[in-house]
C-alpha cells in the first residue's frame, strides 16, 4: 500500500489502513532517536514552516525537532511582531512564506477550518498542529500510538477521555482514531463540558469516573482549557478534581494495569494529583517521546506524496 | 515465473558463503541484513554460523530514509526501521543483501552504518549479484552470479518450505 495524501489536516479524513501506516512508520523511526546521532537525510534539501498563530511549547519544539532529525531546514513564525499586526490577511502571510519555496506548512491557529483553508489556497503540504476546537490530528496519533505500544493492540480496548470535551480538539482526534481502529471510546466529565452531540461519533457518554474507571483499559485526562471557555462551566476547580480528577481513590479502584494519560500541560491537583502523574501507571512522558516520532512519520510521509507518480 | 534455482541449490550456496565468512572475517564480526530482501538471507547465514562463532551479533537495517530517490518515489511504507542492538565501533561488519543490482541500496547502507558509528571494515555479501551497477560498488562474498535483462525481475524466496528457490523471467544465462 502506498501513501497518497497530501495533507494531515485531521484524523477524520483517514482511514485504517492510513492510521496504521503513520503508526507503523512512527514505530519504525522511534529508533532514530535512540542513536548518538540523531539525524537521517530522509528531508535533506526540503523546507518546514512553523505557523504557530497559538502559543506552544511541546508540540511547537516536538514538530521542530522531528522536522531537524529528519534534516530539513526549518523557519518558524511569530505573530508577534509579524506582519498580520500591520493587517495582512493570514492567506496572504501563507503565501508569502511559501513563495519563499516551503514545502510543508505545521499550522496552529485559535480557528477551526484553518489549515483546511491554507490547504485549499497554498500548493505545499499542509500538517494541522491545533485549530480551535476542531482537531488536533498528531496529539490524537501520538496518543493512539502510545495506547497501542503500551497494550500491544487498540482492538477492543477501552478508553476514557475525562473532561473537557466540549472543547477538546484531543478529544475529538483520539475519537476519530481510536474508533476507526477498534477501540471503544467513553468520555467523561461534568455536563457542561459534554456536547450530546458527541454520541454520534459513536462514543458512550458518563459523568461519573468512580463507576468508569473500574471498566477501562485507559484514562486519557484532558487539560481544562481555561482559555476556550467563555464563562465558566464547573463551579470551581475544587469541585472538578473532587469529581472529575485523577487521584490514588481512583487508581485503587481501576485495574492495576489502567493505563493514566495526559496530552500535557497538566494542572496538578486539577485533572490528576501529582501521585497519579508520577506513578507507574502514567505514560504521559511516554506520550512526549512517541509524538516525536509520530510526527517524524507524518512528515516522512507527506513528503512522499508530494511526488507526481 | 520461472524456477532458476531450486532450496537444496540454495541451502548449498548458503553453506558456501557462511564458510567465506568464518575464513576472511576474523571473530570480531557482526551481521547486517539489508531490509527487506537481505532479512532472510541473513537469518539464513547466522543459522548456519551460530554454532560455529562464539558470539554472532545480527541485526537489520532499513535504508529507506538514506535512500537517494527519497523525493522521487512514495515512500516505502510501512518503515521497518533499523535494529541494532549491539556497538558497531571498531567490528567488521557484514552488510548482507539479496540481490545485488544497482548498488544504490548498497551505497545507502553504507552511509546508514557510518551514522551509526566506526566499523573497522564494511564488507559485502550478496546472494544473487546481478549486472547492472550504476555506482562503482561490488560485493566481496557473491552466492551467484546472474545476467538479466533489466525489465526482467529476479526474485528470491527462502522461506523454509518446497517453494524455495530463486526465480526470474526468460533470456537469462549464469556466468
Amino acid at each position: 500500500m502506498k501513501w497518497t495524501k497530501k495533507h494531515l489536516l485531521g484524523l477524520k479524513d483517514l482511514d485504517r489502513n492510513e492510521l496504521n501506516m503513520i503508526l507503523d512508520t512512527a514505530e519504525g523511526l522511534k529508533e532514530v532517536s535512540t542513536r548518538s546521532i540523531k539525524k537521517v537525510p530522509a528531508l535533506q534539501g526540503r523546507t518546514v514552516a512553523l505557523l504557530f498563530f497559538e502559543p506552544s511549547t511541546r508540540t511547537s519544539m516536538s514538530f521542530q525537532l522531528a522536522a531537524q532529525r529528519l534534516s530539513a531546514d526549518l523557519i518558524q513564525f511569530n505573530k508577534s511582531g509579524s506582519s498580520l499586526s500591520k493587517g495582512e490577511t493570514l492567506i496572504d502571510t501563507a503565501s508569502n512564506i511559501e513563495a519563499m519555496g516551503v514545502d510543508m506548512v505545521v499550522v496552529r491557529h485559535s480557528c477551526p477550518g484553518v489549515p483546511q483553508i491554507l490547504a485549499k489556497h497554498l500548493n505545499c503540504a499542509i500538517v494541522n498542529a491545533g485549530d480551535g476546537c476542531h482537531e488536533h490530528p498528531t496529539q490524537g496519533l501520538l496518543d493512539i500510538f502510545t495506547i497501542r505500544e503500551k497494550l500491544g493492540t487498540l482492538e477492543g480496548v477501552k478508553v476514557a477521555i475525562v473532561g473537557d470535551i466540549r472543547h477538546s480538539r484531543v478529544a475529538r482526534s483520539n475519537i476519530f482514531g481510536l474508533l476507526k481502529l477498534g477501540a471503544k471510546v467513553t468520555v467523561v466529565g461534568p455536563p457542561t463540558l459534554i456536547p450530546k452531540s458527541i454520541a454520534k461519533m459513536g462514543v458512550e457518554i458518563s459523568y461519573n469516573l468512580d463507576e468508569t474507571i473500574k471498566k477501562v483499559d485507559v484514562v486519557n485526562c484532558l487539560r481544562i482549557q481555561m482559555e476556550r471557555q467563555g464563562r465558566s462551566n464547573f463551579p470551581s476547580l475544587r469541585e472538578y478534581a473532587l469529581l472529575f480528577g485523577m487521584n490514588r481513590d481512583r487508581l485503587k479502584k481501576a485495574s492495576k494495569n489502567l493505563v493514566v494519560m495526559h496530552p500535557g500541560p497538566i494542572n496538578r491537583g486539577v485533572e490528576m494529583t501529582a501521585e497519579v502523574a508520577d506513578s507507574k501507571n502514567s505514560v504521559i512522558l511516554q506520550q512526549v517521546s512517541n509524538g516525536l516520532a509520530c510526527r517524524m512519520a507524518v512528515f516522512y510521509l507527506l513528503n512522499g506524496s508530494r511526488i507526481d507518480v | 515465473m520461472k524456477k532458476y534455482l531450486d532450496s537444496e541449490e540454495l541451502n548449498k550456496i548458503i553453506k558456501q558463503l557462511s564458510v567465506k565468512i568464518l575464513q576472511n572475517c576474523g571473530d570480531n564480526f557482526c551481521l547486517l541484513g539489508v531490509r527487506k530482501g537481505g532479512v532472510k538471507v541473513v537469518d539464513a547465514l547466522a543459522k548456519e554460523l551460530q554454532n560455529k562463532t562464539d558470539k554472532l551479533d545480527v541485526g537489520y537495517i532499513d535504508v529507506s530514509l538514506y535512500r537517494d530517490d527519497i523525493h522521487k518515489r512514495l515512500p516505502d511504507v510501512p518503515l521497518e526501521g533499523t535494529d541494532i542492538n549491539f556497538s558497531l565501533e571498531n567490528k567488521t561488519v557484514i552488510l548482507v543483501d539479496e540481490v545485488l543490482f544497482t548498488g544504490r541500496t548498497i551505497r545507502a547502507a553504507i552511509d546508514q552504518v557510518m551514522a551509526l558509528g566506526r566499523p573497522r571494515l564494511i564488507r559485502l555479501v550478496t546472494l544473487v549479484n546481478r549486472h547492472g551497477r550504476e555506482l562503482p560498488i561490488q560485493a566481496d562474498y557473491v552466492g551467484l552470479t546472474i545476467e538479466e535483462s533489466h525489465t526482467n525481475k529476479i526474485e528470491v524466496i527462502y522461506n523454509g518450505g518446497e517453494d524455495d528457490g530463486i526465480y526470474f523471467t526468460n533470456n537469462s544465462q549464469i556466468s
